[in-house]
């Protein structure tokens, strides 16, 4: 048994590398997030929605030049939720 | 139910093998990579914020009375700060924004020894080059620009990692 939390929301691939980017960065935009985990809009969309609902991942709709982008952050509860994770992994693998 | 899910999540846990962790924590590491990468300034725009840092140290060293050093000052600030403001507005547009202030404790930590380093190199360069030792403002814009360049091409996002697969 690990003391650090597993997260089994994030715990899926394409959750779990959206929090690893996120995690980097001050926010990321919806279409450099789908580009680079290589997913399609409803799906990458359908994994943000299941983060926001756990106030894991803060979604930001702006508009620019006539254009709506949505720019992605990760929230404090995010953060912690993703460190603990990567700390169980870490701990599985015997790596702490 | 949720007794149902929860017993599910436990069980997914438990039966984890080091084999399937390791692999999540392998891919991460790419994950941070390829993020690394996006963040990381060009190199032409990196040998100008440094060389910019590194000049207005070494013009601010080299400063005495009424010499024109000042003016190397003054011009490498605002070198320095269209440098930065292009590379916020670079990344704006490819839309990776990077951190300005830390997020994480151990980004706090890092962010303050460089602080400290950096502040150290400043005053220090300073306070010789004052006292007639005549390299020290060279050595100081030197080890400035150079320190400068460095971090920002390894640790674009701010923070520091055990070796570069830290998650491996």
């Amino acid at each position: 048994m690990t003391n650090a939390k597993f997260d089994p929301l994030i715990h899926a691939q394409n959750r779990l590398q959206v929090c690893a980017m996120l995690v980097l960065t001050a926010e990321i935009e919806f279409k450099v997030l789908r580009e680079k985990l290589d997913v399609s809009d409803s799906v990458l969309s359908k994994h943000l929605k299941s983060l926001e609902e756990a106030n894991y991942v803060r979604l930001n709709k702006r508009k620019n030049m006539g254009r709506q982008y949505t720019w992605l952050s990760l929230t404090s509860a995010g953060h912690i939720a993703y460190t603990e994770h990567v700390k169980a992994l870490q701990e599985i693998v015997g790596n702490v | 139910m949720e007794t149902n899910i929860e017993l599910i999540m436990h069980n997914e846990h438990e039966n984890m093998t080091v084999a399937e962790a390791k692999s999540k924590l392998q891919s991460l590491a790419s994950v941070e990579q390829e993020t690394d990468l996006l963040l990381r300034a060009p190199l032409w725009l990196n040998f100008i914020m440094s060389f910019s840092y590194g000049m207005g140290l070494f013009s601010w060293a080299s400063t005495r009375h009424e010499n024109l050093w000042m003016l190397g000052v003054i011009i490498s600030a605002v070198v320095f700060i269209f440098a930065v403001v292009f590379y916020l507005y670079r990344s704006r547009l490819l839309g990776i924004k990077p951190k300005v202030m830390p997020k994480s404790r151990s980004e706090l930590v890092f962010g303050f020894l460089l602080a400290i380093f950096f502040g150290s190199v400043t005053a220090l360069t300073r306070v010789i080059s004052v006292n007639e030792i005549w390299w020290a403002s060279y050595a100081g814009g030197v080890i400035a620009a150079l320190a400068l360049g460095f971090t920002m091409h390894y640790y674009p996002s701010g923070e520091y990692k055990k070796g570069k697969h830290q998650n491996d």
